[in-house]
């Protein structure tokens, strides 16, 4: 085997150029599949975070049966997670808990609308989200943790409304004993996120100020968190799981990450993810096509070669061999050149996002940043480079095949 | 309280106007229809809410003007909720909360959401349902807890402004009054249904004094809300100005 493996990589050596070639033909499909991804990834990276950041946080904690209900019957004790060992987690961010109710809000008596109405901690929910952004009130200012009679509202509401900054606005609900809950707050700021539903139906005040009319002292319906790496999400969320193990488990707990919080976003770019995997796949079909006729033509042209070592006593199954290994060292030096240029470029292009320039506004208007970056992924590399390597040993195989079947005597006197 | 009552007290009248006994379907609520108009009527009635968290009675004290579709209801029990209001005009609703005495307009979108936290939605309590909205079928006659009853289906015309696809009502074949309605959605799907029971006496006229509302839709499994009244008089004039905004912040 070892002899074998001597013999294929001097073979290799013995036509540079070939050689070369084949590798750089490698080395551009591994590549090229790299920095595709890479960048595909860096914008669904984007839209995530976009999309996290307008509130539901990578990861969320509930009361087991809340997503599918949504009431204030699965609210929590804040006191029963420990939020404190929450933020202690290594890889969380932020964390940022919440009360939610549908609510009607009016102004005067004659302007109403539904509403979702979130209390939150202020300095916590500015931190994690897309209110913390300077720019984000149009008018007025964000919460502050003392405003416990305050609320932001969003631009649409506002203008539905007629509300404006200093506005009484009513809150009316029903809390979590079916009493009637009703609470007068101040108008304190409008914001505008951009997204229809939040700038029409969301209204934010403090926790502590809903918890009291909701007549849940103590509770959230959720805690949001944020992770410092998206692709630490899941080890995150285990390190949540085994904090909440010895406090009622699965039984009591749901943990959810953007995958799940998100589903019609993960939809998208799901959708995405397995059309660029088919049409990087054809990419290097091609690609193979191309390294199937190198190596066949490098056997084609050792008949000489080869019916001399066999006359010399190999075997054609050794012969086999060799052809091989000379497959899976041009794959590997292909390989290993292919990946370490896409990996340099997404790291580059991580670090220097191209401004995008003609569509900067119409993007940016739908709530994007109008940035094209990188996300450089080992993970994603490594399986890429299994298949390429998969398909090149595939396409060694026939010349292999071939070459193992020559008669010495033909194959010397042929040359 | 239109859609509850109306239905019941409709028939209920009707008892009157039946000497010349049974027609078909349309002359039973055509008649009960004719004899609700103009209707004052005032009491006091109990609404139980019952959900899988919670369990809350309420009581409280209404007036309604069929004539003018106007109503009005006062909560006065328990002391948490006490004084908050609902009146309603037309087809509009008011709330008053007397926690920040202030009044909201219930607005258009909302009308589907509960109404003071019962299986009753807004538009159950705004809507003027009138017999006219509806194409009456007899179909059958069945027994419903010993007791004979008609059992009439009401299909929506065409242009109805009703959310549901078809209600089948079993009344009485003694004095219509109704022992039960099933709610049907548009997709012919039992959603809900009201019972009557506890027959008696009230203001000079025979009416069901309990109604028990159950959703059967899956999102509210384990909730019910039922309705008693306590005691109700028939034609005695209203002061004018109850039904009025004003009415509402007055608090009681």
């Amino acid at each position: 085997m070892k002899l074998l493996a001597r013999l294929a990589w001097r073979s290799i050596w013995r036509n540079r150029r070939r050689t070369l070639l084949t590798t750089l033909a490698i080395a551009f499909g591994i590549g090229l599949i790299v920095i595709t991804r890479g960048l595909q990834e860096g914008s669904f990276a984007q839209m995530i975070d976009v999309a996290v950041r307008r509130s539901p946080g990578h990861i969320q904690v509930h009361a087991r049966g809340y997503w599918e209900k949504k009431d204030l019957a699965h609210t929590f004790p804040m006191a029963a997670v420990d939020t404190a060992g929450l933020v202690r987690i290594p890889g969380v961010a932020h964390v940022s808990p919440k009360l939610l109710v549908d609510a009607l809000v009016a102004v005067g008596e004659d302007n109403s609308t539904g509403a979702q109405v979130v209390g939150v901690i202020p300095s916590l929910e500015q931190a994690m989200t897309v209110f913390g952004d300077s720019g984000i009130m149009e008018a007025g200012r964000f919460l502050m943790d003392g405003d416990t009679t305050d609320a932001v509202i969003g631009t649409t509401m506002a203008r539905n409304l007629h509300a404006h900054v200093g506005d009484e606005l009513v809150l009316f609900t029903q809390a979590r004993d079916g009493s009637v809950a009703a609470a007068l707050v101040r108008v304190r700021g409008i914001f505008h996120v951009g997204e229809p539903d939040m700038d029409g139906y969301l209204v934010m005040a403090n926790l502590a100020l809903m918890q009291n009319i909701l007549v849940a002292p103590g509770r959230a319906s959720i805690i949001a968190l944020t992770v410092k790496d998206v692709r630490d999400v899941d080890r995150v969320r285990a390190g949540i799981e085994r904090l909440l193990a010895t406090r009622g488990g699965s039984a009591r707990w749901e943990v959810m990450t953007y995958r799940q919080l998100l589903p019609e976003l993960m939809q998208a770019v799901g959708f995405k993810r397995a059309s660029s995997a088919i049409f990087l796949t054809l990419l290097l079909v091609v690609i193979a096509f191309g390294i199937l006729d190198t190596i066949l033509m490098s056997v084609m042209e050792r008949f000489h070669e080869f019916g001399l070592m066999m006359a010399l006593g190999m075997r054609g199954r050794a012969i086999a061999a060799m052809v091989f290994i000379e497959g899976l060292l041009l794959a590997v030096i292909g390989l290993a050149v292919g990946n370490a240029i896409g990996w340099g470029v997404n790291a580059w292009w991580q670090r220097h996002p191209v401004r995008l320039g003609g569509v900067a506004e119409a993007v940016e208007s739908v709530g994007f940043q109008p940035v094209l970056a990188a996300l450089p992924d080992l993970g994603q590399q490594a399986t890429w480079s299994v298949v390429v390597l998969c398909m090149t040993l595939a396409v060694a195989l026939w010349p292999a095949v071939v070459a193992a079947r020559f008669r010495p005597a033909e194959a010397i006197q042929q040359a | 309280m239109r859609a509850i009552l109306a239905a019941s007290l409709l028939l209920a009248a009707g008892t009157i106007a039946s000497a010349a006994g049974p027609l078909t379907a349309v002359d039973v609520m055509q008649r009960a229809d004719a004899l609700m108009r103009g209707t004052m009527s005032e009491g006091e009635m109990e609404m139980t809410v019952v959900t899988p968290d919670w369990r809350r009675t309420m009581r409280m004290r209404f007036w309604e003007d069929s004539r003018d579709d106007r109503m009005f209801v006062r909560v006065l029990a328990p002391a948490k909720d006490r004084g908050t209001a609902s009146l309603k005009l037309g087809n509009e609703m008011w709330m008053y909360l007397p926690s920040i005495e202030r009044s909201m307009k219930i607005p258009p979108s909302m009308m589907m959401q509960s109404w003071l936290g019962s299986d009753l939605t807004n538009d159950d309590i705004v809507k003027e349902s009138s017999y006219k909205d509806y194409d009456h079928t007899f179909l059958d006659t069945t027994v419903i807890d010993g007791q004979r009853a008609y059992v009439i289906q009401s299909i929506p015309k065409p242009d109805a402004p009703v959310v549901w696809g078809k209600i089948i009502t079993y009344a009485r074949t003694s004095d219509y009054l109704p022992l039960r309605q099933d709610y049907y959605d548009d997709d012919g799907q039992l959603v809900r249904r009201m019972t009557y029971s506890d027959f008696r006496r009230m203001g000079g006229r025979t009416i069901p004094a309990t109604y028990r509302l159950v959703p059967l839709t899956a999102d509210r499994r384990g909730h019910e809300t039922t309705l008693r009244i306590l005691s109700m008089t028939f034609d005695r004039p209203i002061p004018g100005d109850t039904f009025t905004r004003a009415n509402l912040e007055r608090a009681r």
